[in-house]
């Protein structure tokens, strides 16, 4: 006997509740009588009375709560029960890019698929299997099942990605899942990689059945694809630089050709010795567009003799400076002069007028704040008490840096962020469509010091200090310099229809506030299907295109895997096959299963509340009747 | 079987409330013992005939056999006023299980049935509590034919058991008002100090009433187990309360209490010549007007 639901145990305090309501009603009833002067002589009980004397209708109350309770606790009593059952098998299969590695006139895929069906054959009927396929992530493609026949199917079914693998997780996947029930099962493993890679101790991995298959180094790979254009290079500027590897144990030569929009820019033929790299710089494209690089002839990996990049035509990006303070136009007009895809457009508050903005320009406001918002993206610098857009609550001298939020692009390459310069700041009332970017403290709490945000369609960022009056070029304060550059890059209008590069195997979410309704998926292969969540998972090389009614998007995915290109991995520890052994016959096993009998317990509450009903009936017809 | 009943009424019809001292004055047809007419149905008694009585009442046959003129003389049958009084204190409702007061109430009009088809006269008087300045009793006037038992009915619904037991305060501003006594007939529980009832009845057989007590019982009066097994208990009449086990012991003790005061009841109206009847309620309206109260000769057969 036992329960199964302790959590359920604290309702027994409810019999408490019935005594209390039990004794409330006795000290609250009266029974009225015609004279008392009878019962005067009648000795008068000073303690039972008072004291809790349970009733049949309290017994038989308290009886039907305890029933109920009982039945909350889930009891059981175990029973011991024979089945005739089979053995259990998890096969786990590695679906990762270096999968497709040719070995010969087949792949290793194919290799793989071929033991695992081996196995699935040589199953009992009574026999359950499992099968989990594994790339970046694991995935349960089916539960056990005695069903061979769709394991099969289900086999078929999987196609190796062109993504990274995460074998190990896949592998702690299969280990949760072996001692379900009380019956372990036997896990099988078919991968290209080493028992060694599994990052798993050792006594778990101990009695796998590990399938390794693939012998084959024959790969060069794209090990990376560099394009150096920062935002205010145009396409003449940047420079691409492409990384190739050999992980073959032999030299090897080959030929690597870059596109610009399809047309061959640059083309070089090499030979590189085993395991070795070389790197080739690109340069002086003449124009924008889509930049891809390719390795020929093809090897025994495909997936990764090729890689996408993007080209950007910059357009000269302005600078509007509205300051009535002299000395910082003319830093500006340093910081400009040193930065080629940059201008700079000085005004005071006095000549400054919203109509003279277009959408690309970055707007900085010093010391001022107009009084309607403008069509471009802004930057505030100390804005002026009673402004309309940053409410000024005080005035702060001396403050210290306390929080900022790390991995923010303003923040990136500050190592310093506490040595900008704050003799001055002014305490802003946080807007509500903006965050806090740095923060400082005062006995009336947090102060903002930085703070970005959008507001009607703009990036806007704040900066509640000075910039170091006339110092902003000066060495001893470059962690300023260096927050100034990374807040006009912030603020550099995004390109919509520029890709987006990702990693293959990495999850795409849509950017905040765009819906997936109507929006298409066409992927590297041509195949199209509807985006139904909020991310789209991307598990192949190429071109994904994204197709909305509101939203359009084109993502470059590239594989750039050491692990998945080298796809020789000499440690070879375990390279005997394994021979998939006759399945056992089905076994009679007796095991103890819990048996709720909690159900009972109820039936048992409704008959007693039906026989109280009764009762409580035939006590109101006797009454009426007398 | 309800008052309304008609098989119920047609029993009544052959009962009435015999009299044993009361007088009345208007002729009638209830017979007045010891007391005789020189006419009448029923024979009493012969005198010896002086000048002036009516030669229709000459036994001619005793003139024979004792050549003596001898009349025949009858017992004297009158119209006796009755008067029922109702005790309509708070002790008469409770405990409501029993239905005391719905149950009292019946007797008085069933009794009042049976004294207007005997061609008495009639008064029911609800002794009331004289608390707050409120009438002492209320009464219907006197009724005289049974037709006017249509009017007892509804003065009896409109009672209600309420206040303290004033019997004696009650009784003595009833008698002071009225100057024809009869044959007064107290219903009540008597659930009060002996003073209140002993000097109510005596102060009616002092003004010449012949007076029958009838005691209404209640069954859960009786037998308290049938209210409670432990509780607080208290008196509807002056809120006063008393925790009570009903223990064997306790019980005991009640019944003893209750069984010397319904003694005490009984022996005071015996010893002042008052007919002392007990209805109890856990026997029905019929059983107690055909059997129980003829039985104890508050009722006879006509």
């Amino acid at each position: 006997m036992g329960i199964l639901n302790p959590s359920a145990l604290p309702f027994l305090s409810l019999l408490g509740l019935l005594v209390l309501i039990y004794l409330r009603e006795r000290w609250r009833t009266r029974i009225a009588v015609p004279a008392l002067f009878l019962w005067m002589q009648v000795k008068e009980d000073k303690v039972r009375v008072r004291r809790f004397l349970p009733s049949v209708l309290f017994l038989a109350q308290a009886l039907l709560l305890l029933l109920l309770i009982a039945g909350l606790l889930h009891p059981y009593r175990p029973v011991t029960v024979t089945e005739t059952r089979g053995d259990r098998w998890i096969l786990v299969v590695d679906v990762s890019a270096s999968m497709q590695a040719r070995e010969g006139r087949t792949r290793r895929f194919e290799l793989a698929l071929d033991q695992a069906r081996q196995v699935v054959k040589a199953l009992g009927p009574l026999d359950e299997a499992m099968l989990i396929s594994v790339a970046t992530r694991p995935q349960l493609v089916s539960g056990f099942t005695t069903d061979h026949r769709q394991l099969l199917h289900l086999l078929e079914t999987l196609r190796p990605l062109d993504t990274g693998t995460n074998l190990s997780l896949g592998v702690e996947l299969a280990l949760a899942q072996r001692d379900r029930q009380g019956r372990q099962a036997k896990i099988h493993v078919f991968t290209d990689l080493p028992r060694s890679a599994l990052d798993l101790p050792e006594a778990q991995i101990r009695d796998l059945a590990y399938h390794r298959v693939g012998k084959s180094d024959d790969n060069l790979a794209i090990a990376a694809l560099h394009l150096y254009q920062n935002p205010f290079q145009n396409y003449s500027q940047a420079q691409a630089y492409v990384l190739v590897r050999n992980y073959a144990y032999r030299p090897k030569g080959a030929v690597l050709t870059v596109l610009l929009n399809d047309k061959p820019i640059f083309r070089r033929d090499f030979s590189l010795p085993a395991r070795e790299l070389v790197s080739f710089s690109v340069k002086g494209f003449d124009g924008p567009g889509k930049l891809v690089a390719r390795l020929e002839p093809e090897d025994a990996l495909a997936v990764d003799n090729q890689a996408l990049a993007w080209l950007a035509e910059r357009t000269q990006r302005r600078l509007v400076l509205v300051s009535p303070v002299k000395s910082l136009r003319e830093e500006l007009e340093r910081v400009s002069n040193s930065i080629p895809g940059l201008s700079l457009t000085a005004l005071t508050p006095e000549t400054f007028t919203p109509t003279a903005l277009n959408e690309q320009d970055i707007v900085l406001f010093h010391q001022f704040v107009p009084s309607t918002t403008v069509p471009a993206n802004s930057l505030y610098v100390f804005p002026p008490p009673d402004n309309p857009l940053f409410p000024v609550v005080a005035e702060a001298a001396d403050l210290h840096i306390l929080d900022w939020r790390e991995g923010h692009e303003i923040l990136q390459n500050l190592q310093y962020v506490e040595a900008l310069p704050l003799k001055q700041a002014r305490v802003l009332a946080l807007p509500s469509w903006a965050q806090v970017l740095i923060s400082s403290r005062t006995r009336g709490g947090e102060v903002p010091l930085a703070l970005t945000g959008e507001k009607d369609g703009h990036r806007v960022v704040c900066l509640a200090f000075d910039l170091g009056k006339g110092n902003l070029t000066n060495s001893d304060n470059l962690t300023l310099l260096l927050l100034f550059l990374n807040t006009l890059r912030w603020l550099l209008p995004h390109d919509p229809m520029a890709p987006l590069l990702v990693s293959s195997g990495e999850t795409f979410f849509l950017p905040a506030g765009v819906t997936p309704d109507s929006l298409h998926l066409t992927s590297p292969g041509g195949v199209e299907k509807v985006v139904d969540t909020g991310s789209v998972d991307v598990d192949q090389v190429g071109e994904y295109r994204l197709a909305g009614s509101r939203y359009r998007a084109t993502l470059y995915a590239n594989l750039f895997d050491e692990a998945e290109s080298d796809i020789g991995r000499r440690e070879d520890d375990d390279a005997k096959p394994i021979l998939v052994s006759e399945a056992r016959p089905p076994q009679e096993l007796s095991h103890t299963v819990p048996e709720e009998f909690g159900r009972w317990l109820y039936y048992g509450a409704a008959l007693l509340l039906l026989i109280e009903w009764l009762y409580a009936l035939w006590r109101y017809r006797r009454t009426s009747e007398s | 079987m309800s008052i309304t009943d008609p098989a119920f009424l047609k029993r009544l019809d052959r009962l009435r409330l015999p009299v044993r001292t009361a007088r009345g004055y208007r002729p009638g047809e209830t017979p007045i013992p010891r007391t005789s007419q020189p006419w009448g149905i029923e024979f009493e008694s012969y005198k010896d005939y002086t000048p002036g009585d009516d030669f229709r009442y000459v036994d001619w046959n005793a003139v024979g056999r004792l050549d003596q003129l001898l009349v025949k003389t009858f017992t004297a049958e009158r119209e006796i006023p009755f008067h029922l009084f109702l005790d309509t204190s708070a002790s008469m409702g409770a405990p409501a299980v029993d239905h005391k007061f719905a149950f009292a109430t019946d007797l008085v009009a069933a009794l009042s049935y049976v004294v207007l088809i005997n061609n008495n006269t009639l008064r029911v008087v609800a002794l009331s509590s004289p608390e707050k300045g409120q009438r002492p009793f209320l009464s219907l006037p006197f009724l005289r034919h049974r037709s006017q038992f249509l009017r007892v009915q509804p003065f009896l619904e409109g009672l209600t058991p309420a206040g303290k037991t004033y019997l004696r305060e009650t009784v003595r501003a009833y008698i002071e008002q009225t100057k024809e006594p009869g044959v007064a007939v107290v219903v009540s529980d008597f659930l009060t100090e002996p003073p209140q009832y002993e000097e109510a009845l005596v102060f009616l057989k002092a003004r010449g009433y012949e007076v029958k007590a009838l005691h209404i019982l209640g069954a859960a009066e009786l037998d308290p187990t049938r209210l409670f097994r432990r509780g607080k208990l208290y008196d509807v009449e002056d809120q006063s309360e008393r925790w009570i086990s009903l223990t064997q012991a306790n019980l005991q003790r009640y019944r003893e209490v209750l069984q010397a005061h319904l003694d005490a009841v009984q022996q005071f109206c015996h010893r002042h010549q008052i007919l002392y009847a007990r209805a109890s309620t856990a026997s029905s309206l019929a059983t107690v007007m055909t059997e129980e109260l003829p039985r104890a000769g508050l009722l006879a057969l006509r």
